[in-house]
């Protein structure tokens, strides 16, 4: 078995064109993809047509040109406007239609390009917090403004009702005949009297406000591509791994050496180790150079150097294992590099990568919560995005490892003698 | 009289499509000989070297190598044969050496491992080039090397899958001196399309068309049996009876 992975490894690493593949395709797909990823989006091109020309509305259309994610592009038009978000020419719209009379209203459409919906959702997602802001700012002042009126309508007529009652208590006093120093100096008594009433309290009154405070669940600094590194790091290694494996038994149907392989002693397991244990160290090797390159190229926010490897490690053996299992159960490379692929763009679409598990099927939901990569995926987020230790991630790395066993012993069991 | 080292007994090979590709054939090969299957084209001469050699399980029947039973020895019977395939089946990037000790390495070996690589290289002309890479060697060398692969543990008997073709006349003529070589401490058997190399070799043959055996015999009594000139005047008649 030793000596089936000693001449594996020879055999690959003696192939000078695989070798320079090899180690140039994860470094060329990790600058690749770390320069596609390098910023977060910025200069979309939205589009905005002010209907009402006032105080808010231009305060309105301010913060949004303040807003450094948008190249904007001002409409005289409202024709104009949603003709060009029609024919793609902008990521998204805005139509502001904000009145501003006793109160501020009106609307404010936002409309999405469906041809680049992430682009337009994130435009859409800025434009709605500003406009929430604004509202709530809008509302406040409306609201304020009702209850400054009511004030000033009570206190004048509160004004109205003390001049009519003094005025009257001192056609009183004048009836009453009383002397005239005593009358003069009630008189001068009820000019003095200063009825106490808080209205100042009432004037500055002020509306509260319920503040939004967003924060993360990490105390780490992260840049847009970190958010994508820790998912691409598994992928990359995923699909590299895969690709080693899933045609190593196939080629050696097809050129014979299985057939005479399968007239010795060997049994199907030696050459499945034997292979596997080769494949190991290619991985380790695959392993490093991958995070190398995350972590020097893009200074990737990466956790515990050691506990970040391992699972690159174990993405790496559980890839091979499964590319093994695929090259046991078909008998030609193009055979064997369809199921790969197929079973790779599977893993790729079921991890929660691209389409979150919240918008799955349950049934399809149900798949990707027993998938290994899913696992690993995870874990590798939490430990750099969060920075979790091994405590908190260790169920998820042995149901990945448990994975490499399955794989291997399938592929054990389901290989079969047959020649092409 | 030498010993009998394979027996086959109606032995039978059903594939799942109901295709019968060898159908209830026997016949027994001794010592020392060079045994022959021929046939033409989908005569089921493959699919029954394949069931003697372990490679292919049998629908029926039995097959028996050095006593030892197919389906209880299965392991045993694989230590005490070699196979040269039909195709080189070596790696291509391993040297000459490190194909043979690839595959030497299954079997246990009490001796000195390497000086039996060496001695079995020199055997089959190959001692120079051991260091060389397989996809440097020519088509005759890799077919020699081929061989040594499959001698190299002193199998008692040695299976050659139309081990000649494709080769240019001189490489072929190297192959059957080896193969007479091997010979005298081996029982030999093959399966070819060459009529004159089984004219040569055969010790005795069978020849096979539909999955059956037609004839069987040394190859002079064949001749004779069929009126023929030779072997392959034999194989012509037969491919034209059994229309293939």
């Amino acid at each position: 078995m030793f000596k089936i992975a000693y001449y594996e490894l020879k055999k690959l690493l003696r192939d000078t064109s695989w070798m320079v593949i090899f180690l140039l395709q994860p470094i060329i797909l990790m600058f690749l993809l770390g320069l596609v990823a390098f910023y977060e989006p910025k200069d979309i091109h939205v589009g905005v047509f002010n209907k009402q020309e006032n105080e808010s509305s231009s305060e309105f259309l301010d913060e949004i040109k303040n807003e450094k994610i948008f190249n904007l592009e001002v409409f005289s038009k409202e024709g104009d406007l949603r003709e060009a978000i029609e024919k793609n020419k902008l990521k998204s719209a805005v139509i502001l239609d904000i009145e501003k009379g006793e109160y501020v209203s009106g609307s404010v459409e936002i409309i999405e390009n469906s041809t680049v919906p992430e682009i337009s959702a994130r435009s859409k997602e800025k434009v709605a917090k500003i406009f929430e802001k604004k509202v709530a700012d809008y509302a406040r002042e409306n609201v304020q403004s009702n209850i400054d009126s009511l004030i000033n309508e009570k206190k004048s007529s509160f004004e109205k009702d003390r001049e009519k009652s003094l005025s009257s208590l001192k056609d009183k006093i004048a009836v009453l005949s009383l002397p005239s120093p005593v009358a003069d100096q009630l008189k001068q008594t009820i000019d003095d009297v200063t009825i106490e009433a808080d209205f100042n309290s009432q004037d500055n009154t002020n509306v509260p406000k319920i503040e939004l405070i967003e924060t993360k669940n990490t105390s780490k600094n992260l840049k847009y591509f970190d958010i994508y590194a820790s998912a691409i790091i598994v992928i990359l290694i995923i699909m590299i791994a895969l690709k080693l494996a899933d045609t190593t038994i196939t080629e050696e149907r097809m050129t014979g050496t299985f057939e005479r392989f399968f007239v010795t002693p060997y049994k199907k397991y030696h050459m499945i180790l034997g292979k596997m244990i080769a494949f190991t160290a290619i991985d380790l090797v695959l392993a490093a150079i991958v995070l190398a390159s995350m972590a020097t190229l893009f200074d990737v926010s990466l956790g515990a150097y050691w506990l970040v490897f391992s699972i690159a490690f174990i993405s790496a053996l559980t890839a091979a294992s499964l590319g093994l299992l695929i090259s046991c159960v078909t008998y030609t490379i193009a055979e064997s590099i369809q199921v790969s692929n197929l079973i790779f763009f599977s893993f790729l679409i079921l991890t929660g990568l691209i389409f979150q598990p919240e918008s799955m099927h349950p049934a399809i939901k149900s798949i990707s919560a027993i998938l290994p990569f899913t696992y690993l995926i995870q874990a590798m987020r939490e430990i750099n995005l969060l920075n979790l230790g091994f405590g908190e991630i260790w169920s998820k790395l042995a149901i990945a490892s448990s994975f490499i066993l399955i794989f291997l012993v399938g592929a054990s069991l389901l290989l079969k003698r047959k020649a092409t | 009289m030498n010993k009998e080292m394979v027996e086959v007994k109606d032995l039978t090979k059903v594939f799942s499509a109901g295709n019968v590709a060898v159908n209830s054939i026997s016949f027994s090969v001794l010592e020392n000989q060079i045994f022959g299957i021929l046939g033409p084209n989908g005569s089921g001469k493959t699919t029954t070297l394949r069931m003697l050699t372990t490679i292919l399980s049998p629908t029926s029947g039995s097959v028996k190598v050095e006593n030892l039973d197919y389906l209880k020895d299965q392991q045993k019977i694989r230590l005490s044969i070699g196979y040269v395939p039909q195709k080189d089946a070596l790696y291509q990037n391993l040297t000459a050496y490190e194909n043979v000790d690839i595959f030497f390495a299954a079997y246990p070996y009490s001796s000195n491992r390497k000086d039996r690589i060496e001695k079995v290289l020199k055997e089959v002309d190959l001692l120079d080039v051991r260091n060389v890479l397989v996809r440097r060697l020519s088509g005759g060398m890799a077919k020699r090397l081929s061989i040594a692969a499959a001698i190299v543990h002193k199998p008692k008997v040695i299976f050659f899958d139309e081990v000649t073709m494709g080769l240019d006349p001189v490489a072929r003529d190297n192959i059957w001196s080896l193969v007479r070589r091997l010979k005298e401490s081996a029982t030999v058997i093959m399966s070819t399309h060459y009529m004159d190399e089984a004219q040569r070799l055969c010790d005795d043959l069978i020849i096979m068309a539909e999955g059956s055996i037609i004839a069987r015999g040394k190859p002079e009594e064949i001749t004779k049996e069929f009126n023929a000139r030779d072997l392959q005047e034999v194989i012509t008649t037969i491919a034209k009876e059994h229309n293939v």
